[in-house]
């Protein structure tokens, strides 16, 4: 029996449905890819060929290498194992500075130091084999040498042995290690500094500091804003009254030396530690390349023990200036005193001699018939003896009054006031049968009649110590202490005396010689080392015995 | 029809080395995978430039493709897989919109 051809049998109906179904899979499977494919959501076909599948990238599948080799920073260069390059990426261009033709099929050498040659040669020859490794210098277009690291590896291609080569640039390593280095320095510095020293940001935090800086801390500093953990008040306290009328200790913030302003030698004490501490503070900003404030060094030097020292010496000084000051009024007060002691004495002790001297005159006179000559013999001598102690206590009385009686300095030609002095000792000169020889001598701002006692007195001292020779004296001035002083020589040819007595015979009543030799009541030198002194100056001598003496007055050429 | 919340997914994303789409095809994958399925999926990757002997066993033309070998049924999406409502609805994590809910 014939099958019905128009229409389909159940079972029929099912195979169709199931192939429709199959059918409108496969469709949808189809129109899936070619969706994908139009909306450009695929990048590769899987192809059949006779030999099996191949698989046409409609891109580089290695796109995304190429891009990595083009974006890493080292330089990528694939050489023969001649050297020839092959590929290099854009970063090893940059490196040697090349632009305009391509590079490939040039040498490698081109772009090789020179003297870097061999060792180059020899990384190429053991890179092609496995692996090298080496730190070489490249030649750049313009010159410049670029030191760099170099890393071969063996890289096999179709047909032919080839090298891969990376270079790493070390020119920032090398910088680095400048600044590597000269942190390590800085570190050094500020291991070692004797004083506190501290390195802030731009925000006022603490960055570094040296080791003493540590010791004015409680805490670990660092990262600390700067104003917490040094609390700094100026010194000598000040106060600050703020917009309510309330007063409070001025303090330092590092926020100002953050603004430009800087410190120099300032006194702070330092609050939040144990001790009080008194420091001298130094601040300034820290600029960048750019002048744009980037931070701030302080640095503190610890000073208390030097103001305490300081304050000592002040009221040490303090108390010493006070004493010198009761001293100076006491002895003020017993000079006067001395003062009126010596003139009423002298007074009293004149008034019984001139008696006796007038006595002794008048015996003289009224009693010449009656006394034989051995008595008028003493009766001179008794005369003399008045007279001579006469004349001790009025020189004891201007001796004493040297300082008192002065009269003010006045400009006082010397030349012309020794001449004056010669006039007084006429009498003098001519008994001794003396010359006196005057050389050229300054004005200076003394005190006339002083001046005329003190060479009154040498030149007098002059005359009558001579030996077996007429005296000759030389009076003659020299500039001294950058003439701001004059030193006036009285020499002499008499007996001299020996050097060791020179304080002696500047001291009152002391007499290197018996009465009866010579003259003078001792207290001549005396009289003339106060006055010096009085003018600010000094006296002294050199002598040798039987050669002569040189007195020596040293004299101010103005008086204060 | 959408599956159940706690069947396993395995996933096999065919590749072809590391063009750019396939590169997309797997980030994207594990995103809606990280966010739809996390902690029940497996994603192995096949490399069809390495291997391309491998298309033949689930019948890849276009790459990238991505394949869900289980739950069953066998469903393919091909694409770089950027269009998430389409990669859902392809793996059956979405339901498709029916006729009927319009009415």
């Amino acid at each position: 029996m014939e099958a019905n051809k128009i229409e389909p049998s159940a079972e029929r109906c099912q195979e169709l449905g199931t192939e429709n179904k199959q059918l409108r899979e496969q469709l949808e499977e189809a129109q899936n890819v070619l969706h994908a494919i139009r909306h450009d959501q695929v990048d590769a076909l899987v192809v059949a060929k006779p030999q099996g599948n191949t698989v046409y990238t409609l891109t580089g599948a290695n796109r995304t290498y190429s891009i990595l080799i083009e974006a890493i920073n080292e330089g990528t260069v694939i050489l023969s194992d001649e050297g020839m390059i092959l590929f290099c990426n854009s970063r090893f261009i940059e490196m040697v500075k090349f632009s305009g033709l391509p590079l490939l099929g040039t040498s490698m050498l081109n772009f090789i130091a020179p003297g870097e040659r061999r060792i180059f040669d020899a990384l190429l020859k053991q890179g092609v084999k496995e692996s090298a490794r080496g730190e070489t210098r490249l030649k750049a277009t313009d010159g410049t040498l670029v030191p760099v690291y170099l890393s071969f590896n063996s890289l096999q291609m179709e047909n032919m042995q080839g090298v891969c080569v990376i270079a790493t640039d070390l020119t920032e390593q090398k910088r680095n290690e400048e600044i590597v280095a000269s942190g390590k320095l800085a570190k050094a510095i500020l291991d070692q500094a004797a004083q506190a020293i501290v390195v802030c940001d731009e925000e006022g935090r603490i960055i570094r500091t040296s080791r003493m800086a540590h010791l004015l801390c409680d805490n670990n500093p660092i990262f600390h804003p700067f104003d917490t953990v040094f609390s700094l008040a100026f010194r000598p306290k000040g106060y600050k009254v703020n917009g309510k009328g309330e007063g409070h200790e001025a303090m330092f913030s590092i926020s100002s030396v953050l603004k430009g302003e800087s410190f120099s030698s300032v006194e702070v004490s330092l609050k939040n530690c144990h001790h009080d501490h008194h420091l001298l503070l130094n601040a300034g900003p820290l600029f960048s390349a750019r002048d744009r404030i980037i931070g701030a060094v302080v640095t503190l030097t610890d000073i208390t023990e030097l103001c305490s020292a300081r304050e000592a010496l002040r009221t040490a000084h303090d108390e010493l200036e006070a004493k010198v000051q009761e001293r100076t009024a006491e002895l003020v007060l017993i000079n006067k005193e001395l003062q009126s002691f010596a003139f009423i004495a002298s007074h009293d002790l004149q008034e019984p001699l001139r008696k006796i001297q007038t006595f002794g005159d008048i015996l003289k006179e009224k009693a010449s018939s009656l006394l034989n000559d051995e008595c008028l013999d003493y009766l001179t001598r008794m005369q003399k003896s008045a007279t001579r102690m006469r004349i001790l206590i009025d020189d004891l009385l201007t001796y004493s009054r040297v300082g008192t009686r002065g009269e003010p300095f006045s400009a006082v030609p010397l030349s012309s006031l020794i001449e004056l002095v010669l006039n007084d000792l006429e009498v003098l000169i001519e008994q001794t049968g003396g010359t006196v020889k005057i050389g050229e001598l300054p004005t200076l701002e003394a005190d006339s009649t002083q001046m005329h006692q003190l060479f009154q007195n040498l030149i007098a001292n002059a005359l009558k110590f001579h030996g077996e020779e007429k005296p000759v004296i030389s009076v003659y001035g020299r500039p001294h202490d950058n003439e701001r002083k004059y030193r006036i020589f009285v020499e002499d040819n008499g007996i001299g005396f020996g050097e060791e007595n020179v304080d002696r015979i500047f001291s009152p009543f002391q007499r290197l010689h018996g009465r009866s030799a010579y003259e003078g009541t001792g207290i001549g030198l005396a009289i003339c080392k106060r006055i010096a002194e009085r003018h600010g100056g000094s006296i002294t001598a050199k002598s040798s015995p039987g050669k002569g003496s040189t007195f020596i007055v040293t004299l101010p050429v103005k008086q204060e | 029809m959408a599956t159940s919340s706690d069947e396993q997914f395995e996933l096999r994303l065919y590749v072809a080395g590391q063009t750019p789409k396939s590169i997309q095809a797997f980030a994207n994958l594990k995103k809606i995978c990280e966010e739809h399925l996390r902690g029940r999926y497996t994603i192995e990757v096949v490399d069809l430039l390495e291997n391309p002997g491998l298309a033949e066993g689930d019948q890849i033309l276009a790459i990238p493709t991505l394949v869900r070998k289980l739950p069953e049924p066998i469903k393919k999406i091909i694409g770089d897989l950027s269009e998430t409502e389409r990669v859902l609805i392809g793996l059956d994590l979405r339901p498709k919109p029916r006729q009927e809910r319009i009415s």
